[in-house]
């Protein structure tokens, strides 16, 4: 599978431009600063705040607006004027997924600034940060995929919203309901454990399995998200 | 040397047949018109042709190669294609559309500057997409299938929304880059503008070549 770079930056810069002009997604960039505004004033050694703001930010960031990007591709018969050019799958992906990617890192660290976190270990945070990033960007992807318009986009990724931001909660009933103990395998559950890592004497033992998991998850759904975007090149 | 060949193919859809026994040939440097009403086939002959569908039986060769493999980039450099499934992007300007397929392609700066003279554009090429009428939408949709300047160019009812200024304007156009070499595949469902245009058509009904020969002959 081959990749353009000169491609990708072409495609890159398409949607950076289309992106800008299109408010109703380009908004979502604030709603992650606002919520970190909204949660600043509480105790930062409350374990979870951080997480859950951050999970939130994933979703509307990475998932909804590369969603939104595909949907509106798809809606306006883009898409598949995109297939019929030299662009491989990888180019395009690659292109649009990389603004999503941009972006979240920059809105992303403004939050962590504004949360005052301070991480246990600086770059596997990074690690988890990015692997984060492209796991909800392929989220994304598929759920554009899998939509018409724009607007079902927006209804698809609401389930994605539930599950993804409400694991945490969920493993909380793991003592009544067995059954929940799988959400603890969830990537957002995943990022709360590797959160709660105190600084003072962690191993690397201990941020190991989060992002382990959060690896494997990532290499999946992005395994994913080219296979159904191969599938969607053919009109079967 | 053909650069289309169709062999016996069929498409079938449940339990319809779109597609049935169809074989023709086109050599290089023609232009070959598909005409028929809607429905009878002819979009889905030009998705088995580009890759987008694959036939039920029979065999389709473009440029000699299987067509199947027409999705490989290095294939894509070499046609250009406009159907009713094309889109532009709105919130850019008819130059910033262009400038995407120019860099996919690889081309010179100035390549914008030839395909919006052919299509008549030059004088709205900052205008934003979404502004635009419907036949200049198709012109737009039309720079792109051949700003490459392609060897092959499959065109599926490409004067369907322009009025006869338009259209004729187009046709001078396909003509010109008929003459430089471009073989093109064209359906219609319009006798006129396939006797205006064609040098052989073929008549498709309910997935069936009825009759193909010279326009006057058919």
């Amino acid at each position: 599978m081959s990749i353009s770079l000169k491609r990708a930056r072409a495609i890159f810069v398409k949607d950076y431009k289309e992106f800008t002009r299109n408010y109703a997604v380009s908004i979502m960039l604030i709603f992650p600063i606002i919520l970190a505004l909204l949660f600043r004033s509480v105790d930062p050694s409350v374990p979870g705040i951080f997480a859950v703001v951050l999970n939130l930010s994933f979703v509307i960031l990475s998932c909804f607006t590369q969603a939104c990007l595909i949907a509106e591709e798809k809606e306006r018969n883009t898409l598949r004027s995109l297939m019929m050019t030299p662009a491989t799958t990888m180019d395009v992906l690659f292109g649009k997924s990389s603004l999503v990617f941009v972006m979240s890192a920059v809105v992303l660290g403004i939050v962590t600034y504004i949360l005052g976190y301070e991480p246990t270990s600086i770059w596997a945070f990074v690690a988890v940060i990015i692997l984060s990033i492209i796991l909800y960007t392929a989220v994304g992807t598929i759920c554009g995929l899998f939509s018409k318009t724009v607007l079902e986009a927006s209804l698809t990724i609401l389930p994605v919203i539930f599950i993804f931001t409400g694991a945490p909660w969920g493993t909380l009933l793991v003592d009544d309901f067995p059954i929940f103990k799988v959400l603890e395998y969830l990537p957002s559950t995943q990022l709360v454990y590797f959160l709660e890592v105190r600084n003072t004497g962690f191993t690397m033992g201990d941020l190991f399995p989060p992002l382990l998991i959060t690896l494997a998850w990532t290499v999946v759904l992005t395994i994913v998200s080219v296979v159904l975007y191969q599938r969607r090149l053919k009109d079967e | 040397m053909d650069v289309i060949q169709v062999e016996h193919i069929r498409k079938r859809f449940g339990n319809k047949d779109a597609l049935a026994d169809v074989s023709f040939s086109i050599p290089k440097g023609e232009i070959f018109g598909f005409l028929g009403p809607s429905g009878s086939g002819k979009t889905t002959l030009i998705k088995i042709l580009t890759a987008q569908l694959n036939a039920t039986s029979g065999q389709a060769s473009v440029f000699n190669l299987p067509a199947e493999l027409m999705h490989q980039s290095a294939q894509k450099m070499r046609f250009g294609i406009l159907t009713d499934n094309s889109g532009l992007y709105e919130r850019l300007s008819i130059e910033e559309n262009l400038e995407l397929y120019r860099q996919l392609y690889d081309l010179p700066r100035s390549s914008i500057d030839k395909v919006l003279q052919f299509v008549n554009l030059s004088g709205e090429r900052k205008k934003k997409v979404s502004l635009l009428s419907k036949g200049m939408r198709q012109r737009v949709l039309l720079a792109c299938a051949i700003i490459h300047e392609p060897e092959l160019l499959f065109l599926d009812e490409p004067t369907s929304a322009l009025d006869p200024v338009n259209s004729a304007h187009i046709y001078k156009g396909l003509r010109y880059l008929n003459e430089k070499g471009t073989t093109i595949f064209l359906t219609t469902h319009d006798m006129a503008e396939a006797d205006l245009i064609c040098n052989r058509v073929a008549i498709l009904y309910q997935g069936q070549i009825q009759t193909i020969g010279s326009p006057e002959g058919t």
